[in-house]
């Protein structure tokens, strides 16, 4: 097992090398350069202080790029930003004078949050459901279960996101449309929760109906098999038939599905957060995307990579504890 | 047991779900919430000033300069109580109050003036990226010694003299009557940040939380892409102390922020469009303010290309557009029409302007008088949009009508300038500023190579000549003819297709009440202590 673990992760440095490069190699054509989004004369404009303000000239441009080292050939950018990666700094923003890793332990937490809470609800629901789904195929409840999973699975989390908060928050006016929490008191978790609700509600919403379709195609697969009709033979209770035989047979792939859903703890969801203004790093990746601030992408990028290997890995390594007949080498 | 076991297992859920309305009653200090401009910056300092919109309207009720906006962006007394000016405005004599102090308790004197305007003119300070904000020397240039200081050839600026704590004088090389609209720079305090040297500022501990102000606003914190959070200086000096204790300036993006004013959460959204409006119709809680804004809306020509450079190509191009329709398309009919780059206050503007009605015969006319080849010459209009450009859209059309054809070019990832500073278009759509605050703000965006806005190459030398003297007057009398006759020039050589007025959004909760609304986006807070809640 240590053997094989070790093995695993030799692989991903070649696999995040190629990661990174290939990163790197998009952000260098990427149309657009930072220095002339960061100088734009209408962005000033914006900006405030329109009055008395020059625009950029070449010079400023110029000076710009010097200054942010974009002016030297892009292999000798890529190796000095692969060095300091692999000493743990991922370089600093365009955009805002300070370290890319700031703007990661800024927004990683309320990511977790609202990402964690949802997995943990949408798998709830949809191991739930579907497992009843299976049990009780081709009844009112399966049918309604089926309807509402394929409900939800056709509408788009925007969607959801924006019907979420004209109900709950415009007509009822329970929760709050946006934030983080209420600014300008003492911070409490009860106030904390209350603007959690509505994006963990529409994330779960958005997780639970593909759970639910795996697990009851993978229940339907399980239920009529020999070994379950064994068990109701000798009398076993239903709910030990169902949960102890047929339903971990069918955590390889529920596994599946979790495991790829894992990624989204930490690279959190860009639309759900800019809708309801939750800073995490959805909205980090889009301010990024439009300052044209590369190396806190590359950040969140390389980021969500190494996540998405290591859930890799983890959920490989959950199929041996739910099926010993997997073998890892 | 088992029964007793499931009773206090439902009731610890009950209660972990009624926590989260368990903290409605807590919101006891009155507290102003509005958003702010998508601008952000991760410091809270106005000598650190890139891209921090949000952070510009605060700015003057925690540092406030000697002067500052009124409400049409005109300039007003703000931290100073008197100013006098010579009679050829070289010498500008400013008055601080004097029980002008700081929330540490030190007096607020005119060495800090003094000092802020040469940390200001420091060239150090651009090393570290404040490009744009104070650190570009524009407020100091011009002020007698200023050129020597920031070459490293003198102490300090020999131009600005500080006969006692309360008096500040701007000695200046030459005439300037609108030397007052530089005049809006931000106080620092120098018994802070008077020892510590300017390549160290960036790190300094006053970058990221200014513990010490002499506003009526007191910085809290600053959550990074999040909010700004400022309590009252309810001790303070200032002359008229907010009847609210916390103002907070959310930096979420449009529908939040409307969000957030549709249930109560917030009391006023600023950087609207004059669309946002219908969707409060029929709210009894929220009011929709729409005045006609100091900013501008226009088409530019580029006349470094051959095709713009003759006048009745561009007045052709005038009399093609239908501005009562773009006026109806881009403001919901919220603005009223410009004929020139000059075109306010009132008193600097030409009475008998063109209008350019809408001619399509005419327009047709001056191209072919022009002699337009139909077939050949395509105006390349640059947008970063070109599929959902309305006006780029419209412009295309109303053209081809009268048989011009125009090609909408992307300027490729949105790099407006790089597309400005290549050359290669003939046209493209503008809009803000301050054009209307001042003419001579107006003017700097026309005058022969200036970097101010000028990047289409106009050139009227005459024009010229009418501004340097303009900027020499300080009595709108004086200075009323020359600029209406520069306001003619601009409607006759139609270096821009003059459009309509930027209207200015916004809409607030009628519970705010104080807010009076201001013509342009960077006085927004003109009038924020007189704001309270009802």
């Amino acid at each position: 097992m240590v053997k094989y673990i070790v093995r695993r992760l030799l692989l991903m440095v070649p696999v995040l090398l190629g990661i990174s490069l290939l990163n790197f190699m998009l952000y260098i054509n990427a149309p657009g350069d930072p220095v002339s989004i960061m100088l734009n004369p209408l962005l000033m404009e914006e900006a405030g202080g329109g009055v008395g303000q020059a625009r950029a000239t070449e010079e400023m441009i110029e000076a710009a790029k010097e200054r942010l080292g974009l002016n030297r050939p892009w292999p000798v950018q890529y190796v000095d930003w692969l060095t300091n990666l692999l000493q743990g700094d991922f370089g600093d923003s365009f955009v805002n004078p300070e370290p890319v890793s700031a703007v990661i332990g800024r927004a990683l937490w309320p990511t977790l949050q609202i990402n964690l809470v949802a997995l943990l609800v949408s798998t709830i629901i949809g191991v739930g459901i579907g497992v009843l789904q299976g049990v009780y195929q081709y009844s009112w409840f399966d049918y309604i279960a089926s309807f509402l999973s394929f409900f939800y699975i056709s509408m788009p989390g925007f969607f959801l996101a924006l019907l979420a908060i004209y109900i709950f928050s415009i007509q009822l006016n329970w929760l709050p449309p946006a934030g983080y929490q209420t600014v300008g008191i003492p911070p409490t978790f009860g106030d904390h929760v209350r603007y959690m609700i509505l994006p963990t509600l529409v994330l779960a919403l958005g997780g639970a109906p593909g759970l639910m379709r795996y697990t009851r195609t993978a229940m339907l697969e399980v239920i009529h098999q020999p070994y379950i009709t064994t068990g109701y033979a000798k009398g076993l209770r239903s709910r030990t038939v169902v949960l102890r035989h047929a339903f971990r047979n069918t955590l390889i792939p529920v596994l599946t599905t979790l495991g790829s859903r894992l990624p989204l703890l930490i690279s959190g969801s860009v639309i759900i957060e800019q809708i309801f203004d939750w800073p995490g790093m959805g909205q980090a990746s889009l301010r990024a995307t439009f300052g044209r601030d590369y190396p806190v992408l590359m950040g969140l990028i390389m980021m969500g990579s190494l996540i998405t290997l290591i859930a890799i890995l983890i959920t490989d390594l959950a199929y041996t504890l739910v099926d010993p007949r997997v073998r890892l080498d | 047991m088992r029964h007793y076991f499931r009773w206090v297992s439902l009731m610890f859920i009950v209660s972990i779900l009624l926590v989260p309305f368990a903290s409605y009653a807590q919101d006891d200090p009155v507290i102003i919430r509005m958003n702010t401009s998508t601008g952000k910056g991760t410091h809270y300092n106005p000598l650190w000033f890139v891209g921090t919109g949000s952070q510009w309207h605060t700015f003057p009720w925690l540092f406030p300069g000697l002067m500052f906006f009124t409400e049409s962006s005109e300039m007003k007394l703000h931290l100073a109580e008197d100013m006098q000016v010579n009679d050829d405005a070289t010498v500008y004599t400013f008055t601080l109050p004097a029980d002008a102090a700081w929330t540490d308790g030190e007096p607020l004197t005119s060495a800090d003036v003094k000092f802020t305007y040469e940390l200001l003119s420091n060239p150090a300070i651009q090393d570290f990226g404040a490009t744009f904000g104070m650190g570009n020397g524009i407020a100091t240039s011009g002020i007698i010694g200023y050129e020597a200081y920031a070459n490293g050839e003198a102490d300090g600026i020999s131009g600005i003299e500080t006969p006692d704590d309360q008096t500040v004088i701007f000695n200046l090389e030459q005439p300037n009557g609108v030397f007052t609209r530089n005049l809006y720079v931000f106080i620092m305090p120098e018994h802070v940040l008077g020892d510590v040297p300017v390549e160290e500022l960036p790190e300094h501990p006053f970058m990221d939380n200014p513990d010490v102000s002499s506003g009526p606003l007191q910085f809290v914190q600053y959550v990074v892409d999040e909010y700004l959070e400022f309590d009252v200086w309810k001790d303070g000096w200032w002359s008229t102390t907010p009847q609210f204790d916390k103002i907070i300036f959310f930096q979420s993006d449009q529908e939040a922020s409307l969000n957030r004013l549709e249930t109560g959460d917030q009391d006023l959204h600023v950087y609207g469009n004059p669309a946002q409006s219908e969707r409060f119709t029929g709210n009894a809680e929220i009011e929709s303010i729409i005045v006609p804004g100091v900013g501008i809306q226009a088409l530019h020509l580029n006349q470094r290309q051959e095709m713009m450079q003759d006048v009745r190509v561009r007045q052709g191009i005038a009399y093609a557009l239908d501005q009562d329709v773009i006026i109806d398309f881009m403001t919901e009919g919220n603005s009223t029409q410009i004929d020139s780059g000059i075109f306010g206050p009132d008193w600097a503007v030409a009475s008998d302007l063109e209008d350019y009605a809408y001619n399509p015969d005419q327009a047709r006319a001056l191209f072919e008088e022009a002699g337009w080849d139909f077939d050949n010459n395509v105006i390349r209009y640059v947008t970063t949009d070109p599929e959902g450009d309305l006006l780029a859209l419209y412009v295309q059309g109303a053209l081809a009508e009268i048989g011009v054809q125009v090609e909408l070019t992307s300027t490729a990832g949105g790099s407006i300038l790089d597309t400005y500073n290549s050359g290669e278009y003939e046209m493209g759509g503008i809009g803000g500023g301050s054009l209307a605050a001042d003419p001579s703000v107006a003017a700097g965006y026309f005058l022969c190579g200036s970097t101010w806005g000028n990047w289409d190459g106009y050139c009227n030398e005459h024009f010229d000549e009418l501004a340097a003297e303009g900027i020499t007057l300080v009595d709108p009398e004086d200075r009323a003819p020359i600029y209406q006759e520069m306001s003619a020039i601009l409607n006759a050589d139609v270096p821009w297709v003059f459009l309509h007025r930027a209207p200015v959004s916004f809409q607030k909760n009628v519970r705010l009440k104080g807010f009076v609304p201001s013509t342009g986006l960077d006085n927004i807070t003109w009038n924020l202590p007189d704001w309270y809640i009802e």
